[in-house]
């Protein structure tokens, strides 16, 4: 019966984290689904997010929670200024310069990140208690990542549903020449998109600390890199909204694989499991590119 | 036995049927027009003869083989060429190594030694040949056609499918076109089918046989002259209100 | 074309290469940095083969060239003693069949992928080989594999010195020409052309009757081999020891990709100006600023997307266009 106290447990956090990456790779997927770029550097701004959880945390105590709404903004700002830098002049480049851009991109920011706050894992706690269930005790930190995840996701959709602007997203999406037509200054989409995507993730990046309070470094993006790709890849690479669900079962599926493998002697369950989610993303991308759940749009 | 044989060919995009049940045949040598309306689907018609799209429904035979499910790069070595409406050059290699790609992995199967000589003799056809060393992303838009024509020649088909080539020439060049592709069918026995929207006196100079397209389906196909001046065909153009 | 005209171009390479040797020997201390440029000239020709020819990035190379350490640290450790010499030249053929193994693995399943997507299938593909031989604790898990002790065992001390050092360092070069060579006869066949058409415009290449997907596999697989190759010599030959977050570090891909796109990417001559300036840059910065390559390597990737997409050599070709140095130039 331990066990299985121990699986439900897991399942019971893989979901809540399944939240965090549904919101972390949310932003990858509207930015491939408006602009059709891959951002390989993606690890790297759930990293800056990390440490903006950090650093507010330590230096101002300011809870990390409150720190989403900063983290959002630099995110936002950040996407604005790297979009018109760069990617406006690539817009009509062939996949291989985009791809390469994000990557050279992901790659600057962890090494100024590293200059500027060394190679060394730093953390932080935040305790307020927990909940208890019986078999289990979850923590209000995580609790809270999880609503706010989903309530960040919810505002999300309602925002691409109701308002005009996004409204004006979608139309791109669908067809950008029809959208040009119709007054959108497709561009100026082009980079709020860009840099909402961004937003999202760097946001995100604060929940992740949630979760690794003490795992924060500036190299830590590269995992989360490999594992939103799966989720994506898993949603429907061009979805947000398939990206959330996407998160969800790879967090469950995540956390189950730790236990089980935990059980296998001889095997390191971390390692095997991310060599199975890579495995995972290779399968996906024969059998489904456009994903398990939803399609394009 | 004909060249080519549609039986049924259907293909839909979503809930958007955009080729109907086409029953098509063409014959070895023909000079057939397909005329239609934006959207009546011949686009969609010739991405499935060339392979690029696999059909819901229905068969696709070439010299009486199936190729209904053949992926383009096989249906091409069996004689079946195309231009594109919007050419689509190698841009960065040259207009002679762009033409010898086609004769390299045609029906022609050349060396590539081999294929730069019958680039040659296709550049000098379509009076390209003082171009021949330059990049040909810097081509003109007419020269451009022109290459993507010598391109298809090029691969030694047996049956040629032309989209929209003559868009866009003032008549002197159409009228030049014209003549090129006959001379090309005579002398090499190639099937040639010319799809257009407008450029009707084109059509009639060029095609002894006419299919008519409209919203996917085969409206009706003759002789050219008595297809284009059927009550029903104008009325697809104009519109129901004006022939009234 | 005649064969002589047909190779013109691998004159300028091998004149640089000599030169380089002949640096290397008669000027006192620069044979370390020459071996050192030639890796990197080795590395570019050989990442080269694929992301120059076809357009495709494959983030996850660095693992051909692990698997080519693998393989020669595999052999030295089991065969070393029996077979002496012997074990080093097996050492390269394991390596290089554990790329080509690796790289039929991968290309069969992610060839079939387009651009982005295929580049998303291979970021995982070092990580995840990296997961699987620590995970199953292969070939010495997380902890390696170390040979120097074994080297001295079975060659005797002088002999394994100069092994890890000249010999090695060598058959760098030899790999480098060989690489040229293949990329040139590449290029200079239908498999060039083909490629070349599928860089610019798949869906056009398809319709022109060529199998898209059997010669990415081609390009994919040669330039695994390569890899491999100098992942035996350059790495496990030289160093005597394969520590996985060494041989699987994405790093490597990164500087290929530098290499490739700042000499000129899809060029013969274009990995050598890329693997000597990045070599160059590399060896003397990290005398007078260690730790900072990673710093300038990423915004100087950025620029040269952004500024110079087609490279050095790219650019240049257009220049000289009308000259008779252009059959020197491929």
């Amino acid at each position: 019966m331990v066990f299985f106290d121990q699986l439900a447990a897991n399942l019971i956090y893989g979901a809540i984290l399944g939240a965090v990456y549904g919101l972390a790779t949310m932003g990858l997927s509207l930015i491939f689904g408006v602009l059709r770029i891959v951002n390989v550097g993606h690890g790297a701004f759930i990293m800056l997010g990390a440490f903006t959880a950090f650093w507010m945390f330590v230096l101002y105590g300011v809870p990390p929670l409150a720190s989403i709404s900063l983290a959002l903004v630099i995110g936002l700002a950040l996407g604005f200024v790297i979009f018109y830098a760069i990617f406006k002049r690539l817009l009509d480049a062939p996949e291989l310069s985009t791809l390469l851009a994000t990557f050279g991109i992901g790659l600057l920011i962890e090494e100024l990140a590293k200059q500027l706050w060394g190679p060394d894992y730093v953390g932080y706690s935040w305790n307020i208690g927990a909940i208890e269930l019986g078999f289990t005790t979850i923590p209000l930190t995580k609790l809270y990542a999880f609503g706010s995840s989903v309530v960040i996701a919810a505002l999300l959709y309602i925002w691409f549903q109701k308002t005009k602007l996004g409204a004006a997203v979608r139309a791109v999406v669908e067809d950008r020449d029809g959208a040009m037509v119709c007054g959108i200054n497709v561009n100026q989409i082009y980079a709020l998109s860009f840099a909402l995507g961004i937003g999202l993730t760097v946001a995100s990046g604060v929940l992740v600390t949630l979760f690794v309070p003490v795992g924060i470094n500036v190299y830590m993006g590269g995992e989360y890199t490999l594992k939103a790709f799966v989720i994506a890849v898993l949603g429907g690479l061009t979805s947000p909204w398939g990206a959330f669900y996407a998160g969800f079962i790879f967090g469950l599926i995540e956390n189950g694989s730790y236990t089980i493998l935990g059980l296998i002697p001889g095997v390191e369950p971390f390692s095997l499991t991310r060599f199975l989610a890579f495995m995972l993303l290779l399968v996906i991308l024969l059998i489904k590119p456009t994903g398990l759940l939803g399609g394009e749009k | 036995m004909s060249l080519l044989k549609l039986e049924g060919v259907t293909k839909k995009f979503g809930g958007l049927v955009a080729v109907d049940h086409v029953d098509l045949e063409v014959d070895e040598g023909e000079a057939l027009g397909i005329v239609g309306p934006n959207g009546s689907g011949k686009t969609t018609l010739y991405n499935l003869i060339s392979g690029v799209y696999l059909p819901d429904e229905g068969k696709i035979f070439f010299e009486d083989k199936d190729i209904t499910a053949l992926p383009p790069h096989q249906r091409t070595p069996l004689g079946i060429a195309r231009t594109f409406q919007i050419p689509r050059p190698f841009g960065s290699a040259t207009v002679r190594e762009n033409v010898a790609i086609g004769a390299m992995f045609g029906r022609a199967k050349a060396t590539v030694d081999e294929a730069l000589e019958i680039a040659d003799n296709y550049l000098k056809l379509v009076g390209l040949w003082s171009e021949r060393d330059k990049e040909a992303r810097l081509l003109t838009p007419l020269q451009k056609k022109l290459m993507e024509l010598a391109r298809a020649l090029a691969m030694k088909p047996k049956l040629l499918l032309l989209d929209e080539v003559m868009a866009g020439m003032n008549p002197n060049d159409i009228s030049n076109i014209i003549d090129l592709l006959k001379k090309i069918r005579v002398e090499e026995n190639i099937a040639v089918v010319s799809m257009v929207e407008h450029l009707m006196h084109a059509i009639t100079k060029f095609a002894e046989r006419v299919v008519v397209m409209h919203q996917g389906k085969k409206l009706i196909e003759g002789p050219t002259l008595e297809v284009l001046n059927h009550p029903k065909v104008i009325e697809i153009y104009l519109g129901k209100k004006v022939v009234g | 074309m005649s064969l002589i005209r047909r190779y013109k171009p691998m004159v300028p390479l091998l004149l640089v290469y000599i030169i380089l040797f002949i640096i290397g020997v008669s000027v006192p201390g620069m044979w370390q940095p020459v071996a050192f440029i030639m890796f990197y000239i080795a590395l570019g020709q050989a990442f080269n083969i694929f992301l120059g020819l076809t357009g495709y990035v494959d983030f996850g190379y660095v693992a051909f060239l692990a698997l080519g350490s693998y393989g020669m640290a595999l052999s030295l450790q089991h065969f070393g003693p029996e077979l002496g010499f012997g074990a080093i030249v097996f050492g390269i053929i394991l390596g290089v069949v554990m790329s080509l193994l690796l790289s039929l693995a991968v290309g069969a399943v992610a060839l079939r992928l387009r651009g982005a997507y295929f580049a998303i299938a291979t970021i995982g593909v070092n990580e995840g080989f990296r997961y699987l031989v620590e995970g199953l604790r292969l070939w010495g898990g997380s902890e390696g594999i170390v040979l120097s002790g074994k080297m001295r065992e079975i060659f005797g001390r002088e002999m394994s010195i100069y092994l890890s050092t000249f010999f090695s360092d060598v058959l760098v070069f030899v790999v480098a020409i060989i690489a040229g060579i293949v990329t040139l006869t590449i290029l200079n066949r239908k498999m060039g052309f083909a490629l070349m058409a599928l860089r610019e415009d798949e869906d056009a290449a398809k319709v022109m009757g060529i199998n898209v997907t059997k010669y990415k596999i081609m390009a994919f697989i040669t330039s695994a081999m390569f890899g491999g190759l100098i992942g035996a010599i350059a790495w496990t030959l030289k160093l005597t020891y394969v520590f996985p977050e060494d041989v699987f570090n994405i790093t490597y891909t990164v500087e290929a990709i530098v290499i490739v796109m700042l000499g000129g990417s899809g060029t013969l001559f274009g990995p050598v100006v890329g693997g000597l300036i990045y070599g160059i840059l590399k060896y003397y910065l990290n005398i007078i600023l260690p730790g900072f390559q990673l710093l300038l390597l990423a915004p100087l990737l950025i620029i040269i997307i952004v500024a110079f997409p087609e490279g050095l050599v790219g650019s240049i070709k257009k220049r000289i266009k009308e000259t008779r140095l252009y059959e020197y130039i491929k």
